[in-house]
């Protein structure tokens, strides 16, 4: 629920149970006042009764009842009911009963009037008020709306800006200024967050980065003693051991090698971003791959089209290779793979099982299928970076039972 | 051959020099950047291996002065960087090729021996091994003066060979050679026994001698 209808519902909330309390004591109010009213008018009239009885007239009128009695008794004021013989209902009516002294006879003097319809006070005071607080409502409702589209509104455009803004773009977060104080602490409180929150992804990327030029030196240092270990003749068991930490150290190099381009990629510096067609390198590493089609028995279809865009020659060789590599590696043997290339868009496809993993990991670091022990999972992550980089759009589905990576270029 | 190494992390140094020696090469090494500038300053190398992340100093502040020193030396820029910029950087100063940590030293010596021939041989030289001729200029082999047809992957195959001859190659060593390190996860190891085997077996057919030796469980030797 919108902020704006969460205010506007509370609000009709309180004004209906205030004017539902006001409503009430207004009533009741009213009709403490008016029955106080009615009684003066019924005394006043009993007096002047009293009076024409004093001068010995005979008193006949409507809704007077005089009798005479015994013994005086306190005057009695009371709600009483006759039947209104035109409406045919009983009305409801005030009596007054006042006993009154003359030439030494007690005569009980009851005057009645008639009773104003409460009923109808009420419904109109109520439907007065259920009304007010309706408008009260929706007016409240019309102003919010009005004035609050002109208050929110740079909040509103500092959402889309934040809902867009990177901490790995080098552009500071800039908001729109308001008057409002809330919203002008929040913005404050927002960009701190936004430029602390940089430094400390600049941090983290710089920590990396300089991690992984750390360790190729060391790696550099495992990798050539090990060559050199391999040129002295060894026992099998040796060659054995050595081999595993060839291995091992290979590895690593690599998953370092792949780390590093990707702290390179997230900076995003890349000078040799030139007009490119990627059909010719493309054909160059298929042509490399040859031997590779023919031992996993691949069947290659292409349709390649000359397809130029401005990219970085090199990461261009990375993405394709990437791709490629990817695609003889998962394709099953004696399967056919195919490579698709015009202005808008590169397609690979090829077939295998669904993948092990939910579909939106595919582009994650460090995610692999479960058989798989080679490869730290980072091939994919790199290809998505490059086309992040490049502002291309890299898709994956799963379509009769084929892989399809597809790179549109805008 | 005389080869300059500047390189501040000693075991890599050594690892060269070692490796570089027994190959026949007139080696020097400097390990950090004064001493560099000094050696430039007064001798002439026909290569300069440089790694630019010195202790005192960037190796690529180096390059103008090997330049300035002799045109004809060939410079190869080492680095753990692995970056653009400063491979950029380097060959737009002067230097020749790059080269990233970590590599294998047969790796190096290829590019050494490309960037020799091109540089201080002018091109114009040819590699013997036995009573075989290898012209790298034509990329052609030949037998007594008869070509033998080889593929593009068996000649570089077998250049790196003869470059590294009496040295243990692995098989990741040939395979990057030969694929570059762009291909990551890929298993190429077959694809570089298959080209191999091609390889051996013409050059058997041809001269009747075995020239490559399989070193169990460490890679191939390539002996003339």
């Amino acid at each position: 629920m919108k902020l704006l209808t969460k205010t506007s519902l509370h609000y009709f909330w309180a004004s209906l149970l205030l004017l539902g309390i006001f409503g009430t004591l207004l009533f009741v109010l009213l009709k403490k006042e008016i029955s106080l009213e009615i009684k003066e008018q019924l005394e006043l009239q009993v007096d002047l009764i009293g009076e024409k009885l004093n001068d010995g007239a005979t008193i006949s009128y409507p809704l007077v009842d005089i009798t005479k009695v015994n013994q005086a008794y306190q005057s009695n004021f009371r709600d009483t009911s006759i039947f209104d013989r035109k409406q045919n209902v009983a009305e409801n009516y005030y009596a007054l009963t006042e006993y009154v002294n003359i030439k030494k006879q007690t005569y009980a003097v009851t005057v009645m009037t008639t009773y104003i319809g409460w009923n109808e006070y009420l419904e109109t005071i109520g439907l007065t008020f259920l009304g007010l607080s309706l408008l009260l409502a929706v007016t409240g409702l019309l102003v919010n709306y009005v004035v609050s589209r002109q208050i929110w509104k740079p909040f509103l455009q500092n959402l889309a800006t934040l809902k867009n803004h990177s901490l790995a773009s080098d552009n500071e977060l800039t908001l729109q200024p308001s008057d409002t104080e809330e919203f002008e602490e929040l913005n404050k409180v927002l960009i701190d967050f936004a430029s602390r929150a940089k430094t400390e992804y600049h941090a983290l990327q710089e920590f990396s980065e300089n991690s992984s030029h750390e360790l190729q030196t060391p790696i550099a240092i495992i990798r050539a003693r090990l060559e050199s270990i391999s040129q002295h003749p060894l026992d099998t068991e040796s060659i054995r051991y050595l081999n595993d930490a060839k291995t091992a150290i290979e590895r690593l190099s690599k998953v370092n090698k792949s780390l590093l381009l990707l702290t390179k990629l997230r900076n995003g510096h890349f000078p040799d971003v030139q007009t490119v067609c990627i059909d010719k390198p493309l054909l160059q590493h298929i042509e490399q791959l040859d031997e590779l089609y023919i031992n996993r028995e691949l069947r290659l279809k292409t349709s390649i089209k000359t397809s130029c865009t401005k990219a970085s020659p090199y990461l261009l060789e990375v993405l394709l290779s990437n791709l490629l590599s990817n695609q003889i590696k998962y394709a099953p043997k004696s399967s056919t793979v195919s490579i698709s290339l015009d202005d808008n868009a590169l397609i690979f496809t090829n077939a295998g099982p669904p993948l092990s993993f939910e579909e939106d990991r595919l582009f994650k670091r460090f995610v692999k299928g479960k058989q798989e022990q080679s490869g730290a999972g980072l091939g994919l992550s790199i290809v998505m970076q490059i086309c992040k980089l490049h502002g291309w759009n890299i898709s994956y589905a799963y379509h009769n039972q084929l892989h399809i990576f597809t790179i549109r270029f805008n | 051959m005389k080869v300059l190494f500047v390189e501040d992390e000693p075991v890599l140094a050594d690892e060269m020099l070692n490796y570089f020696s027994n190959q026949g090469y007139l080696c020097e090494s400097a390990c950090n950047y004064s001493a560099a500038s000094e050696k430039i300053a007064n001798y002439n190398y026909d290569i300069v291996v440089l790694d630019i992340g010195l202790p005192d100093g960037s190796g690529m502040r180096l390059i103008p002065s090997v330049v300035a020193q002799s045109a004809d030396t060939g410079i190869l820029i080492v680095s753990a960087k692995d970056s653009l910029n400063d491979k950029l950087e380097g060959l737009n100063l002067g230097a020749d090729d790059y080269v990233t940590k970590p590599f294998y030293v047969e790796e190096l010596n290829a590019r050494l021996h490309a960037l020799y021939r091109r540089k201080t041989l002018k091109g114009s030289h040819q590699i013997v091994f036995d009573n075989f001729v290898i012209d790298p200029q034509s990329k052609t082999l030949y037998f007594r003066n008869k070509e033998i047809s080889l593929t593009k992957k068996e000649y570089q195959l077998l250049l790196y060979f003869i470059i590294n001859k009496e040295r243990v190659v692995s098989k990741p060593s040939i395979a990057e050679h030969i694929w570059g390190d762009y291909y990551d996860e890929l298993d190429n190891f077959d694809a570089v026994y298959v080209h191999l085997m091609n390889l051996r077996k013409k050059l058997t057919k041809t001269s009747g001698k075995d020239y490559i030796k399989t070193v169990y469980g460490m890679g191939y030797k390539f002996s003339a």
